[in-house]
């Protein structure tokens, strides 16, 4: 090379031409490096928190933690500790840990049917003193599709055991059942029985009803003589209502002077008391001193 | 002039008649709302219901204070004080009557202040003051003079403080002297009280046959009165005497009539024993 570049002065143009853009490329690739990590987070100012628990299902490295939806860091290592606990270790941009306050709790979210799981947190009360590096927050699972019907299988168990020992009861030869068909026998047969009771009662109600009308006619006998009582009664009351209307007219006068009479007697009867010696004979009234007892224990007087 | 007789002698008539013929006095609303509480509370008390009796009595004292009826003052304190008493209650008794005998003095009648004088004598005798129930009998003649309604009693009282001091003789004479002035219609308990007094005269004496007489006429006025506590102590008198007399079987009975008539009064408990004869 050094040949043709002694004897070829465009070869050495190309030489730094390679050399350029091998550097431009080498540069390219570290600044995709660099965008990179940038988008991951890499060089995000983070907090380390952990999460302790004792099944690791659905856990993984790097899952998204979110606060509210949006994402506020990930889980980073996940480690099975000598003592059995499973420890993750998460990492919390700074940015947001001040709305992780102590107090909050992760909780293993699945989003949709099909989606992926997530740690959600949700925040402490704000009150609360600012989380520190490598603290441990509280960790809990919402149940899942799977976890749902397994519960729901728990719940419908006993029902269906129940559902399962009723029918075998009913189905027994001396169950429900049949218990059920023998008074379903025994009430036709009452049935036949009320019919045939039904059937004389008519027939016994049919000759009362004969010996009702004859009872009947001769009520209607009673009440034809009735009717000219009535006639006869009706006929005085209309003769007394004449003879009041007739008398009305000096009745009311007659009230009042007699009213008149009264007041007049009542005033003379009042005057002769106060004559004597007819007011010698009349009590006078008025208040008067209890007959005296001088004589005698207290409680002399009758209950 | 027989004519002119008969013309005179009816001329004088009317004259007469005008000059006694005066219209009747009329109550006011008050006096008549005061007559009718009085009237209430002797219905009361007839009927041995001394609560009513005292808030009735009470009611037409304070009707009668508002308007200044002297009488009508008068006759409700005695009517209280004579319930107080039934009810053994002397203090409420002798505060109503004290208050007759305390300023402001009203025109009281008479009558009613020799009553009063009378029951307070009544109450300390009861109460074994002695020297006190003197003083309000002292009080009671001096205005009574004999010829008010309780005259009777006064001089019944004065029988029971000569029998007290065992002067018989002379408390027999004070009874009969009130038997005179007592009205067997109006004051027929009064009557029936002389006439047991008398038969304890008499028992006393050593009569036992007038005493079983005066008892007997005793009872028979205060079984008419409807009184049990005089019936039974008639009864327990009547036992006594006939005991004294020799009369076992009719001294038994009384007994047990007495008891009887104990019983039912108290509702079935047995009644307090009445003080012994003398």
């Amino acid at each position: 090379m050094k040949i043709f570049a002694d004897h070829d002065s465009r070869m050495a143009a190309l030489e730094r031409k390679v050399g350029l853009f091998i550097f431009a490329g080498i540069g390219a690739l570290v600044l995709l490096f660099v965008v990179i990590a940038i988008e991951q987070g890499m060089f995000a100012s983070t907090t380390k928190l952990r999460l302790h628990t004792d099944d690791a299902s659905n856990l993984h490295d790097g899952m998204e933690i979110r606060l509210s939806g949006f994402k506020v860091g990930k889980l980073v290592k996940i480690v099975l500790r000598d003592d059995g606990v499973i420890e993750a270790t998460l990492s919390v941009d700074n940015e947001y840990l001040a709305h992780i306050r102590r107090g909050a709790k992760l909780r293993l979210v699945e989003q949709g049917l099909l989606g992926d799981s997530i740690l959600e947190v949700i925040p402490g009360d704000r009150g609360q003193p600012a989380l520190t590096a490598g603290e441990v927050l509280p960790f809990e699972r919402q149940l899942g599709m799977d976890a749902l019907a397994h519960d729901l299988v728990e719940r419908l168990k006993p029902i269906l055991d129940n559902l399962k020992t009723t029918t075998a009861e009913i189905n027994r030869p001396d169950g429900l059942l049949q218990h059920a068909k023998s008074v379903a026998v025994q009430v036709e047969k009452a049935s036949v029985t009320a019919t045939e009771l039904m059937r004389q009662t008519e027939n016994a109600i049919a000759t009362n009803n004969l010996k009702l009308n004859q009872v009947l006619d001769k009520t209607d006998a009673l009440l034809v003589k009735g009717d000219g009582v009535l006639a006869n009664a009706q006929q005085i009351t209309s003769e007394i209502g004449e003879i009041t209307t007739a008398s009305s007219a000096d009745l009311v006068p007659m009230i009042r002077d007699g009213r008149v009479v009264a007041e007049d007697a009542r005033n003379i009867i009042s005057s002769s008391k106060g004559v004597w010696p007819i007011r010698n004979f009349i009590d006078a009234g008025g208040e008067k001193i209890l007959p005296m007892d001088s004589y005698g224990a207290p409680h002399v007087q009758g209950k | 002039m027989f004519r002119a007789n008969k013309n005179i002698i009816l001329l004088f008539g009317c004259l007469m008649l005008v000059a006694c013929g005066s219209a009747p006095e009329k109550k006011s609303a008050l006096g008549a709302q005061a007559i009718m509480h009085s009237e209430r509370g002797t219905d009361a008390f007839a009927r041995g219901d001394y609560a009513r009796a005292l808030n009735e009595y009470g009611l037409a004292l304070r009707v009668d204070q508002a308007i200044e009826d002297a009488a009508g003052i008068a006759v409700a304190r005695i009517n209280l004080a004579r319930v107080w008493r039934e009810m053994s209650r002397s203090e409420q008794a002798h505060a109503q009557l004290d208050a007759l005998f305390s300023p402001p003095v009203l025109a009281y009648p008479a009558a009613s202040l020799a009553a009063a004088a009378t029951l307070q004598a009544r109450l300390y005798l009861e109460d074994g003051a002695v020297e006190r129930a003197v003083y309000w009998l002292g009080r009671g003649d001096a205005v009574c003079q004999k010829k008010c309604p309780v005259g009777g009693s006064l001089l019944l009282l004065h029988a029971q403080l000569s029998m007290r001091d065992k002067h018989f003789q002379e408390a027999g004479r004070l009874i009969d002297e009130a038997v005179g002035l007592l009205d067997a219609h109006q004051q027929a308990v009064e009557l029936a009280n002389a006439l047991r007094l008398s038969g304890e005269v008499a028992y006393a004496l050593g009569d036992d046959a007038s005493a079983l007489s005066r008892f007997e006429q005793a009872l028979l006025l205060d079984q008419r009165s409807g009184l049990p506590a005089k019936i039974r102590l008639d009864l327990l008198r009547l036992a006594q005497a006939a005991e004294h007399a020799g009369h076992q079987t009719d001294a038994q009975n009384y007994a047990e009539r007495a008891r009887a008539v104990g019983k039912a009064m108290s509702d079935g408990s047995e009644a307090p024993a009445a003080a012994p004869l003398r």
